[in-house]
């Protein structure tokens, strides 16, 4: 028993003197450390996952939006739907009204604050100001609003000369269409019969012409 | 945090580098209880990254150093387990098991503790790992039986049981080692 006590005694020396230094083992968790530095933690993956469906969800998201207003965008030149020029486009043909100048004055006394709102109604005639097309069909329907036909002939006379075949071929029915309120039958159906000539004209319209002139008395 | 305070003390606070910490006490225990190898970091990187998951339920009830006792612990059984089986299918060369124990101070004296320290790795080496884990933390780390108990997660009793046992081998080894020999070294 003894000396397996003194045995001991040496194996407790040994495991002393044979442990590492604090340099050593300070020198072996860096090591580690560094390992674990370098290796992408779960947190790390799972943050990365989810930066990536975030992200998917965000580019559907837009993708669908932007189809959206694609698919509901109407077609140019439709009554009442014209698509505005953009106020820049518009600038000039308005009155310069708000020059650079009315802004570039260093003091700003009482009177002149007065003259800063001066701006304001170019900018909001930029911003209402309707096209060509849009003026004509509302010109069209307050014409008719005022049992105008002359105005109403005139306007629907401009439209006819819009660059577009749609739009060309509603002016040119609801020509037909007076002509034909007028008691006009022969006009309106010299203007259906020109109608049909024009190529790429809808038929849903043509079908209207021929109805009218159909019915006209 | 030096060693001695932090195993003084089992504190580590919170405002401190606590993975830094962490990382020196794991490699130091984790040295005590699987000696040294040429995987040694190996299973310090696997202990720390258990320890780190752990790192936010550990309330403090145990003693830091107990703690990540109990983790380099599991660490190593979980290790040894798997290189036994691992072990029973390959074949494996021979593991230069004391390396870093070949460096050491010149004299006659030194190279008897080196070979001293290489006899005992070497015996210990030979123990099952509860066994080896248990004689190192009692016989050679100077841990009560409690603490040894709560780092294996044993009773007292199984710790005895285990510690009378891996004792008895080991100086059986070791009387065979004249190194050992209480007459020469003496």
């Amino acid at each position: 028993v003894n000396d397996d006590a003194r045995r001991l005694k040496l194996a407790q020396h040994a495991w002393l003197d044979a442990m590492p230094s604090e340099a050593e083992v300070a020198l072996g968790a860096r090591r580690i450390e560094l390992r674990l530095g370098a290796r992408p933690t779960r947190r790390r993956i799972h943050r990365g996952w989810l930066l990536v469906v975030l992200g998917v969800l965000l580019g559907g998201t837009a993708l669908a939006y932007v189809a959206s207003r694609a698919a509901h965008r109407p077609p140019p030149g439709e009554p009442g739907q014209a698509l505005l020029p953009s106020a820049k486009a518009m600038a000039p043909s308005l009155p310069p009204v708000a020059s650079s100048e009315n802004f570039d004055r260093p003091a700003l006394p009482e009177e002149s604050q007065t003259s800063l709102p001066r701006a304001r109604p170019v900018q909001r005639a930029a911003r209402t100001a309707p096209s060509a097309d849009t003026t004509s069909w509302k010109d069209v329907d307050d014409a008719l609003s005022a049992h105008d036909s002359a105005r109403a002939e005139a306007a629907l006379e401009r439209l006819s000369q819009s660059p577009d075949v749609a739009v060309r071929a509603k002016a040119e029915l609801g020509r037909a269409q007076l002509a034909a309120a007028r008691g006009d039958c022969p006009a309106a159906a010299r203007i259906v019969a020109k109608l049909a000539e024009t190529p790429d004209v809808p038929e849903q319209l043509l079908t209207r012409g021929r109805e009218l002139v159909r019915r006209c008395r | 945090m030096s060693e001695s305070t932090i195993e003084r003390t089992g504190v580590l606070a919170p405002t401190t580098d606590a993975p830094g910490e962490l990382l020196v006490l794991l490699y130091r225990q984790m040295r005590k209880l699987a000696g040294p190898r040429p995987d040694l970091e190996d299973l310090v990187q696997a202990a720390a990254e258990r320890a780190l998951r752990a790192w936010p339920r550990y309330e403090g009830r145990a003693q830091l150093s107990t703690w990540s006792y109990g983790v380099a612990y599991r660490t190593y059984l979980d290790h040894e387990r798997w290189y036994r089986r691992w072990r029973r299918r390959f074949s494996s060369v021979e593991e230069p098991a004391e390396r870093e124990l070949a460096d050491g101070p010149d004299g006659e004296a030194a190279a008897i503790e080196v070979a001293r320290a290489r006899s005992l790795h070497r015996a210990l080496g030979l123990l099952p790992a509860p066994k080896r884990a248990v004689v190192v933390l009692h016989d050679l780390e100077g841990l009560d039986l409690g603490e040894v108990a709560a780092i294996v997660g044993a009773n007292e009793r199984t710790v005895r049981s285990r510690l009378r046992d891996a004792r008895h081998r080991l100086l059986t080894l070791l009387k065979s080692d004249p190194l050992f020999d209480p007459e020469v070294s003496t």
